[in-house]
């Protein structure tokens, strides 16, 4: 949903190029009226909309049901995200958006939000050995609540890590998660990518290697259980 | 000579004071010698008038047959007193009376001299007396007495008590002087230093009850001046952000317009001059909030963000070096310290070869340092390079950048507690070095609250409301996904 009536019908292009359906709304009627009429996998949410904030829509919209969101908004600073987040939101993209980098949050939302439907909960928060992966504010915190910075496909590779603990994964499909991304997937070898992430997911120097074990010639493997919550 | 003037309030009255004080005091002291002169010889002559009138008369009233032997009575070890029947020669020459004022007063004292001449003898000024006063005097028989003193005490003043009282009186005039001019300067200084230290952003501290009124004054008068200023600053930042604001939305149509653009370097054109001008209004909004994003402040692992903002960076094809990489965490604001870091990074990258990155331990401090090999600034441009807008020759001709890359980085870093400085030691490049503190010190969040850019008002300067337009003045607070590149001045 957007109420700009020039840019709505760009990002509904952009989707469908890319392969989504995608059908416009104006506003919270409008979007009330595409809900009830298709099967909705996502919602992009503009937050800035004349008469009702986007804030209120996406509340109303998280009580009602559990599709997930993803808030476009103009300028905002960390706290407009973290407000969002709270309500409940997805993701949350500032504009101008990349189209290379709204379609890859799309995407990694779909995915995640199928990972949570298969786990029957919510799966907002992973816990491994103390540390915490927040899915939603993409932020990695460390045991004694350090918060650790990963680049994006570092991230995403911790990510298929988590939702696959004790898993064999194979190098190609490392491959395919990264190939995704806008940026930083193919520069960087995966190997290089798993040695980085390694290191700094090491509290102390063997650390991070037991976390994600290396099966020589097939992938590696995360060494840990998860918890959600 | 105004070079020996002393510089402070205090100490120029204080030295005036010293001034006249020392002046009056000599004043004093010479006037008092002059009366304590005049008042030691009347008393002296009157004390010698009577001694030797009384003298005179003891001995002129006795029969003459008695006159000699009452005169030698009279007589002590330092008082020789002679009485000569007939005429006596002339002891002291033709000047028969030298003391008139003391002959006379004898004369007044005593009826039966009919002269009395005096010979004043010399003043012994060490022992304070009179050595070797004589007198004869003539009685109406024709015969004579001859008085001679060997010695004769004068008055005595304890003039040492009277000095020290009086310099005692000046140092109390002095100490009650300077309690007085410290009353008054203190409130002064008080203010010059809160003023010192104020950004504009802040609201000038009360002033004490107990300062005079001129100094309340004065804060009041700058307080208002602060607000003018404020108010004349705010419009112009309320104009700035609403601009900023509203090229966003042309922006994001335009990208989306460029995505559906057939492959090409017309396209790949576009999109680089859409992220250029991106990273202009970015920045221009990021400088506006003068540094303080209002995410709240985590413990960070500063070495991650570097290795974060470095790959990110090697994903554009800009290698940059790792070197010490020290295990440290930090008291911050992530994407403000990522922002920060980012335009140093960025600003290596664009302008210099072969950039590095080292972030290094300093016992309560954690430095961040970003070098490059490239050429360096002049040195002319060394002091500018914090001016917000200002951009180098060199940065000019390659084009780019918004000139507030380092401005907003030190504005992040002050808001952390800490400070940025750049150097470029001639032939070596540029070394930019982020000092922040592990433990932020309380008064950035202090300043939080009195955010320049207040962030309800912005609305009232937006001028397509509903369009592009919104309630919020931020800047993206989002983690970059890509590096943008933030040039600064060069």
């Amino acid at each position: 949903m957007e109420d700009d009536n020039e840019l709505r019908p760009l990002v509904l292009n952009l989707l469908r190029r890319s392969g989504f359906r995608a059908s416009g709304a104006r506003n919270g009627v409008e979007m009330q009226h595409a809900l009830q009429s298709a099967s909705v996998d996502l919602v992009v949410l503009d937050v800035m909309l004349p008469g009702r904030s986007g804030y209120d829509l996406c509340r109303e919209l998280r009580g009602a049901c559990a599709v997930p969101i993803i808030l476009l908004t103009a300028l905002a600073d960390a706290s407009d995200r973290v407000i969002g987040l709270e309500l409940g939101a997805d993701d949350f993209i500032v504009k101008p958006a990349d189209p290379r980098e709204l379609l890859a949050r799309i995407r990694a939302v779909l995915r995640r939000n199928g990972g949570r439907s298969q786990a029957q909960g919510t799966r907002d928060v992973a816990h491994f050995r103390g540390w915490q992966l927040d899915l939603r504010r993409r932020e990695l915190v460390r045991p004694d609540g350090v918060v650790v910075e990963l680049t994006t496909g570092e991230f995403d590779l911790l990510l298929a890590f988590v939702e696959r603990p004790g898993r064999i994964l194979m190098r190609e499909q490392l491959l395919d998660l990264a190939r995704h991304r806008p940026f930083g997937g193919l520069e960087r070898s995966i190997d290089a990518q798993i040695s980085r992430l390694r290191a700094k997911l090491a509290t102390n120097a063997e650390d991070g290697a037991h976390l994600i074990k290396t099966v020589r010639g097939i992938g590696y493997l995360f060494g840990s259980t998860v918890d959600w919550a | 000579m105004m070079g020996l003037l002393p510089r402070s309030l205090a100490g120029r009255t204080l030295a005036a004071l010293c001034v006249a004080l020392l002046l009056l005091f000599l004043a004093m002291a010479a006037v008092h010698a002059v009366l304590l002169a005049r008042t030691v010889d009347k008393a002296a002559e009157e004390i010698l008038a009577r001694q030797l009138s009384s003298l005179m008369d003891s001995v002129a009233a006795a029969p003459e047959w008695d006159r000699d032997a009452i005169a030698h009575g009279l007589s002590r070890s330092d008082l020789e007193v002679h009485w000569l029947p007939a005429n006596v020669p002339d002891p002291w020459g033709n000047e028969h009376v030298r003391w008139v004022p003391l002959s006379d007063r004898i004369r007044d004292l005593s009826r039966f001299p009919t002269a009395v001449r005096i010979r004043p003898g010399t003043i012994d000024a060490d022992q304070k007396r009179i050595l070797g006063v004589a007198a004869i005097a003539d009685f109406p028989d024709g015969s004579h007495l001859l008085v001679r003193m060997s010695s004769f005490n004068l008055l005595t003043v304890d003039t040492a008590a009277l000095y020290g009282y009086a310099a005692a009186t000046a140092l109390f005039v002095l100490g009650a002087a300077a309690l007085a001019l410290r009353s008054a300067t203190a409130p002064l200084t008080a203010l010059s230093t809160a003023v010192q230290g104020l950004s504009l952003e802040e609201a000038l501290p009360a002033v004490s009850d107990h300062a005079p009124e001129e100094v309340r004054t004065l804060a009041r008068r700058l307080n208002d001046m602060a607000d003018r200023v404020r108010a004349a600053l705010r419009q112009r930042t309320l104009a700035l952000a609403a601009l900023s604001h509203d090229v966003m939305s042309p922006v994001s149509r335009l990208k989306l317009r460029a995505a559906e653009m057939p492959d090409g370097d017309q396209r790949q054109a576009i999109q680089r001059d859409l992220a250029e001008i991106e990273t202009m209004v970015t920045d221009v909004l990021a400088f506006l909030r003068g540094g303080h994003e209002s995410e709240p402040v985590r413990m960070l692992h500063v070495a991650s963000i570097v290795q974060t903002l470095v790959d990110e960076f090697a994903s554009t094809g800009e290698a940059v070096a790792e070197l010490r990489m020290d295990d440290v965490v930090i008291e911050g604001r992530p994407t403000a310290l990522k922002r920060a870091i980012g335009n140093l990074i960025s600003n290596a990258a664009t302008h210099g070869r072969a950039p590095w990155i080292a972030v290094e331990n300093r016992g309560s401090d954690l430095a961040i340092r970003v070098g490059d090999n490239g050429p360096g600034i002049p040195a002319s441009d060394l002091p500018l390079i914090m001016t917000p807008f200002f951009r180098g020759d060199r940065a000019r001709a390659a084009g780019g950048g918004s000139g507030l890359g380092l401005p907003i980085a030190r504005a992040i870093a002050v808001a952390h507690g800490g400070d940025l400085t750049i150097e470029s030691p001639a032939g070596q490049g540029v070394v930019a070095t982020l000092l922040l503190p592990k433990k932020m010190r309380a008064t950035t969040s202090d300043t939080e609250s009195r955010r320049f850019l207040p962030r309800t008002s912005v609305n009232d300067a937006c001028t397509t409301p509903g369009r592009g337009c919104c309630s919020r003045n931020r800047s993206d607070g989002r983690e970059s996904t890509a590096p943008r590149g933030h040039a600064s001045g060069r």
